[in-house]
């Protein structure tokens, strides 16, 4: 027989040799290259391991349990300090517990029976097997790194405050030497010769040109530091001094964060977190609203158009279930001159709107979402919104938008007085209500009317009303030009380009054998927005007319004024 | 019926302008190849000299031959464009750092005729069933549709252009090559 924890001793002793000659740690190559680091810090854990697995594993105690043969199959018996109380032979241990007590040696016989290595021959095995183990664990790199834990783990420069250059009497010598290496005249810089410039410099000299313009020698003036900025632009350094305790840091850091009681009495803190949740328990309704405008998602501009042409894109069954497709998808890709034909008028309108505001291939464009066009509003909106404007924007469903931006502008002016009433700096003022909010009526089927304006007071705020009025929409041929000038008037009011005399007709370009790139390029570099529109009546010249080039000089004017007079919140 | 006819007669006149077109764009590539530098040399020293470019001046240099009015028209037209294709800066840029500014802005032209010629052969991926006159017309016409945003003195963007100024130079590119 032989004491189980002999056993186990062999056992956890060989497996972790075994393990770590596997891993190749108990090469001779391995061994001989370790340093006095990794050998040091190896017999460290290993002692401190051993001592711990010596508290559970009492090696000075024999094992209450053994293993022995029983023809010729290990058997493990127990409990063999109860050997004296029982003379049964010994049981192997799938018996009932009470019956496998066994006797490994008579108490009497005052000896035992059962081999047992001795406590420190278990110590030493286990030991063996631990250091095996770790000198896997502890190799030359990572005992360098422990080494070296305490100066990668020390806070970095730049957690502290940098050094005083003015308290240091060398960095002070060497700063006053800079400057006056600064202040010195500077060596005459060497003249560089121009390509192109010999003749400029010439007539100059002979007085034929009053300068050089461009020709002109180059020097490069002396970048002088300006001590006075440099003083009075120099930042406050919060961080850590260097010869600071970190305690001290610390209680500096929840002074800034709770009141400056560093440097305030705690009554004058506490009165002024009492004023400052004051102001804001008076302004809560504002906070509150504020914060359900953002969450809601509510418009930050509103700008309405009402006319009376049918939906081009009635909501279908489908979409009143799946929502109707965004504006921006709407006006993603919008094609620069689509053929219309009649019957198109809705479409046309509705092509030159986003054209003239969302199309992103003429620069700088409006947000879609702030803009509605309103269908079949009739040819007498401006009429209604003059009499009754609340009432027309309700039955129109342009009434919460209005509303919604209205408030939002104002919760705006009112948290920025919290924040003057608080000492801090707001934010910039909100553009005005005209220019976040606007109505306009396109009119078709009245009598001509250049765009004119007025205003209408909504919840106590004036905005702009604006009208224009055509007699028709001609989709076809040059009639898209008068959609969008009657729109560019209507939109950005009348500082946009107007129509001049159509010029004279050039019937012969494309007769046959008549064909010239440059007559052709001459007579197609005047602008249909200028009045030259024959060109869009003739199929074969719509083909390949600029409209790139005269539709991008039209919206970028027209932008240039219209996005002038808008904002958002 | 009405309709119908009027549709069928404007169907009819655009096809057959397309083929005009195409025929022309033939024509003045045959003519730009056998014609080529000199004439575009004496055409721009004469509009120099006049102050600006006129059918007097070409009427002058030609003596009414199709085939040198046809170059001609080509070159007076690269002449007028000249200046949307090379901006002010790089122009004045060539003022002074060059001794023969014509030469130098030729050079910068050619550069950027061949950005647009290489959109010519990707777009026909190859050669061109119906011939190179009527490829150059297909691209010219259909270009300016799309967005072509340029950043200032990016030789290598070719902005939009509209169909002359585009046949022009593509023309001009193909027909010179020796």
């Amino acid at each position: 027989m032989i004491g189980l924890k002999s056993v186990a001793a062999i056992v956890v002793g060989a497996s972790l040799v075994a393990v770590a000659a596997a891993r190749g740690t108990l090469a001779p190559s391995y061994l001989a290259a370790l340093g006095g680091s990794s050998w040091f810090l190896i017999g460290l854990v290993a002692t401190l391991l051993l001592g711990l697995v010596g508290v559970g594993w009492r090696f000075g105690v024999r094992s209450r349990g053994a293993i022995r043969f029983v023809d010729k199959r290990p058997t493990i018996v127990d409990d063999v300090d109860l050997v004296a109380a029982t003379t049964a032979a010994p049981r192997a241990r799938n018996l009932p517990r009470e019956l496998s007590f066994i006797a490994i040696a008579a108490p009497s016989s005052a000896a035992w029976n059962m081999f047992e290595l001795s406590g420190g021959m278990q110590r030493s095995l286990v030991l063996v097997g631990l250091v095996a183990v770790l000198l896997g664990a502890f190799g030359n790199h990572a005992a360098a790194r422990i080494v070296n834990a305490p100066d990668e783990y020390k806070p970095s420069p730049s957690a502290f405050c940098p050094p005083d250059p003015d308290a240091d009497p060398v960095q002070l010598v060497m700063r006053t030497a800079r400057i006056a290496d600064r202040l010195a005249a500077p060596a005459p810089a060497p003249q560089v010769d121009q390509a192109g410039c010999a003749l400029v410099k010439r007539a100059f000299a002979l007085g034929y040109a009053k300068s050089l313009g461009s020709c002109a020698p180059k020097t490069v003036a002396a970048m002088l530091p300006s001590a006075k900025a440099a003083v009075a632009n120099a930042p406050v350094c919060e961080r850590r001094h260097r010869d600071e305790p970190f305690l001290h840091f610390a209680y500096r850091r929840l002074g800034d964060r709770f009141g400056s009681i560093g440097t305030t009495s705690p009554s004058a803190a506490i009165a002024e977190r009492v004023a400052d949740t004051r102001a804001h328990f008076e302004h809560a309704e504002d906070l509150l609203a504020d914060v359900r405008h953002a969450v809601v998602g509510s418009p930050h501009a509103s700008h309405h158009v009402f006319v009376n042409l049918p939906d081009p894109h009635p909501t279908t069954v489908h979409e009143r279930f799946t929502g109707v497709p965004r504006c921006s998808t709407r006006f993603a890709e919008l094609p620069l001159w689509p053929p219309w034909k009649v019957g198109d008028e809705a479409r046309l309108f509705e092509h030159v709107v986003g054209q003239l505001l969302f199309a992103s291939r003429f620069g700088t464009a409006a947000s879609c979402s702030d803009y509605s066009i309103h269908w079949d509003a009739g040819a007498d909106a401006c009429a209604g919104l003059s009499a009754d404007p609340v009432g027309f924007l309700k039955r129109e469903g342009a009434l919460s938008s209005v509303r919604a931006v209205l408030d939002r502008r104002k919760r705006v002016l009112a948290i920025a007085g919290l924040d003057r009433q608080l000492g801090r700096t707001p934010p910039p003022p909100p553009p005005p209500s005209n220019a976040l909010v606007s109505l306009a009526c396109f009119e078709i089927g009245a009598k001509p009317q250049f765009a004119r304006g007025f205003t209408v007071v909504i919840d106590g705020e004036a905005i702009a009303v604006r009208e224009v009025r055509v007699p028709a929409i001609k989709p076809t041929g040059d009639g898209p030009i008068d959609v969008y000038v009657a729109l560019a008037s209507l939109l950005g009011g009348t500082a946009v380009r107007g129509v001049q005399a159509p010029e004279a007709i050039a019937d012969h370009l494309f007769e046959p054998g008549t064909l010239s790139l440059a007559h052709l390029d001459a007579a197609l570099e005047a602008s249909p927005f200028d009045g030259a529109r024959w060109p869009l009546d003739r199929p074969e010249l719509v083909a390949i007319y600029p409209f790139e080039t005269h539709l991008h000089a039209f919206v970028e004017d027209f932008r240039r004024v219209y996005l002038a007079q808008r904002g958002r919140l | 019926m009405r309709a119908a006819m009027l549709i069928l007669v404007l169907a009819t006149r655009t096809a057959s302008a397309g083929d005009a077109r195409t025929s022309y764009i033939a024509g003045a590539l045959d003519a730009v190849h056998a014609l080529g530098a000199q004439l575009e040399t004496d055409l721009y020293q004469a509009c120099r000299r006049a102050g600006a470019c006129s059918d007097a001046i070409v009427d002058a240099r030609c003596h009414h031959d199709v085939a040198c009015t046809a170059a001609a028209d080509v070159i007076v037209t690269n002449l007028r464009a000249a200046n949307s294709w090379v901006d002010q800066n790089t122009r004045a840029q060539l003022v002074r750092s060059s001794t023969d500014y014509h030469a130098a802005l030729l050079v910068e032209l050619r550069k950027r005729y061949a950005a647009l010629a290489s959109e010519l052969v990707i777009g026909a991926k190859g050669s061109p069933p119906d011939g190179w006159a009527a490829a150059i017309d297909r691209l010219c016409a259909t270009r300016d549709r799309e967005v072509h945003a340029c950043n200032p003195g990016d030789a290598a963007c070719v902005p939009s252009i509209p169909w002359t100024r585009c046949v022009a130079a593509l023309v001009w590119f193909v027909g010179d090559k020796p």
